[in-house]
């Protein structure tokens, strides 16, 4: 069965292509176009793994980590930060609030999908 | 008279005072004892005054008293004797007299003489009682020095208190002109200090910005590559031209936020020149459409574009590359912030003193609060949300149409959306 990726991301290109990246290399992509959505989506299908972008306007990445992360049901959920900030503060803070991975834009393929999974290797092993 | 007996007794032995005793005290005592009758003659003279006076025992008895009296003395001292023998008056010493006396080796000194008289056997006598005042005008005479000096020395260091309130005032002065110098230069330093924190504060900003800005676009571009490399077969055409087209979007991001940085870099270090050049009203109209629909497509969003003139055929005198510049932030804002399918208008208006160009939109618009922030550099609205952008575009805008005397409002009554009005002057 293949493991099933929600993406948050509020930039639509990118959302996109890491959607059809994913998708063609044998992923089942669910996605959000912002923090909220992607919290609610989170709760209602328990995916394998999060992929969330950082600077979101409503409810920005860190936030959403830390909703799941109180949550029984979603704490152990992988998740990786895919973002521009690049800075060495805002890698420290979000690995930790507990993130698996921590991915600077621009990214390749190859960095996404072994990031990918890096973590699902680590939280199922 | 047992009692008589006795006190007399007791006085008769040690206590009480006979001649042979007087005339003890008499040659005893330590200060100079005259006594004289009523022509001046020296009757009496006890061992002091002789020694006082540096005469042997006797020698001057029978004298007149004028012989122990400097010589200008004399005729004034015999008036005044006979005038004292006719009302004689206890005189006390130190009564104020600069009085001198004569030794027998003609050495004079001066003398405090005190006068009383007694009569006897109706005979006036005058006893007069003489202290050498040598030591004591020495003293006087010292300490008037002293008093001199002192009074001199009182008024040196009134002089120099003087001279010591001057140098103190002055030197007040001059501390609070350098307190006054120094408060402005600390105030320089702050200022500068300020400048400098602003800067790095701006620096900060940009350096984060920027780096956020660059990352998005390349992000797109990077796993548009790497989708396009997934499609190899001919049936994914439609995909492939999706992605280059994703790509092209994005390298063009990526130009204007380029085109930003380096006109915010060359403003900043005065590098802007304005040239003007004629152009022909018609071919500027023409240009502006051209750039406004290649805007609104790159945005992708459907908008739909409204284009006013009333210009005649006229010539205007504009730089065209600020222009060019400023019609393309104020376009692509306008596509940027506002939904699909919306309305962007573009309006043009000459008059006797310049052109008027207005540029709206239907979009989110501009919070109150933020309004009067629009024009800094980074600034950007509270209303802005994911949609990308430096916060430099209005910035540059505003300064290249001050750089051609012109003025650019936003004008808030006409809600919702935003409408930007530019006024250029022409010559």
């Amino acid at each position: 069965m293949p493991k099933k990726i929600l993406i948050i991301e509020d930039n639509n290109d990118i959302r996109e292509n890491v959607e059809e990246l994913l998708s063609l290399t044998g992923f089942e992509v669910i996605t959000a176009s912002n923090g909220t959505n992607g919290i609610e989506i989170a709760m209602l299908e328990k995916p394998d793994i999060i992929v969330c972008d950082v600077s979101m306007s409503d409810v920005d990445g860190y936030e959403v980590l830390k909703h799941l992360k109180k949550n029984e049901q979603s704490k152990s959920i992988p998740f990786i930060f895919l973002t521009a900030r690049s800075e060495k503060k805002d890698i420290q803070y979000g690995l930790s609030l507990g993130a698996s991975g921590y991915l600077v834009k621009p990214f390749s393929e190859k960095e996404l999908i072994s990031a990918i999974n890096n973590s699902l290797l680590k939280t199922s092993g | 008279m047992h009692a008589d007996h006795k006190s007399q007794t007791q006085h008769s032995g040690n206590t009480r005072i006979n001649s042979r005793q007087f005339e003890a005290l008499f040659n005893n005592v330590i200060i100079g004892i005259l006594i004289t009758n009523q022509h001046g003659e020296i009757i009496g003279i006890n061992k002091f005054a002789e020694i006082q006076f540096g005469y042997v025992q006797n020698e001057l008895i029978g004298e007149k008293i004028e012989k122990l009296i400097p010589h200008r003395f004399h005729n004034k001292h015999v008036e005044d004797r006979a005038h004292f023998y006719k009302s004689p008056k206890t005189r006390m010493m130190g009564a104020g007299l600069n009085l001198f006396a004569l030794r027998k080796d003609g050495i004079e000194f001066p003398a405090e003489i005190s006068l009383s008289n007694y009569e006897l056997d109706g005979e006036t006598y005058v006893i007069a009682l003489i202290v050498d005042a040598t030591a004591r005008k020495q003293n006087e005479l010292q300490l008037l020095e002293k008093n001199s000096e002192l009074e001199k020395a009182t008024g040196e260091i009134r002089q120099l208190n003087e001279d010591l309130e001057k140098k103190v005032t002055m030197r007040t002065e001059m501390l609070k002109e350098t307190l006054t110098a120094l408060e402005q230069s600390q105030q320089e330093l702050k200022d500068l200090y300020e400048k400098e924190r602003e800067l790095n504060h701006l620096k900060s900003r940009f350096v984060s910005m920027a780096s956020h800005e660059f990352r998005t676009p390349l992000s797109t571009i990077l796993s548009s590559v790497d989708l396009i490399k997934r499609y190899t077969s001919s049936e994914d055409t439609d995909k492939r031209e999706k992605h280059i087209e994703k790509i092209q979007n994005a390298v063009r991001n990526l130009g204007y936020i380029l085109d930003d940085f380096l006109s915010l870099g060359k403003l900043e270090e005065g590098l802007v020149e304005v040239a003007r050049e004629t152009i022909d009203a018609q071919d500027m109209i023409a240009e502006t459409e051209t750039l406004a629909q290649e805007i609104i497509q790159s945005f992708r969003k459907a908008h739909q574009l409204e284009f006013h003139h009333s210009l005649q055929n006229t010539s205007l005198a504009l730089d065209r590359k600020l222009l060019r510049n400023i019609l393309t932030n104020l376009v692509s804002n306008a596509a940027k912030y506002s939904p699909e399918k919306s309305m962007i208008k573009i309006h043009f208006h000459r008059n006797a003193q310049g052109l008027t160009i207005t540029v709206s939109d239907d979009g989110i618009g501009i919070p109150e609060k933020d309004q009067e922030h629009l024009f800094e550099r980074f600034f950007r609205a509270g209303n802005v949300g994911n949609i990308q952008g430096t916060g430099l575009g209005l910035y540059i805008v505003k300064r290249y149409i001050e750089l051609m005397g012109g003025n650019i409002s936003l004008k808030t009554q006409l809600k919702p959306g935003t409408t930007f009005e530019i006024f250029l002057p022409q010559p």
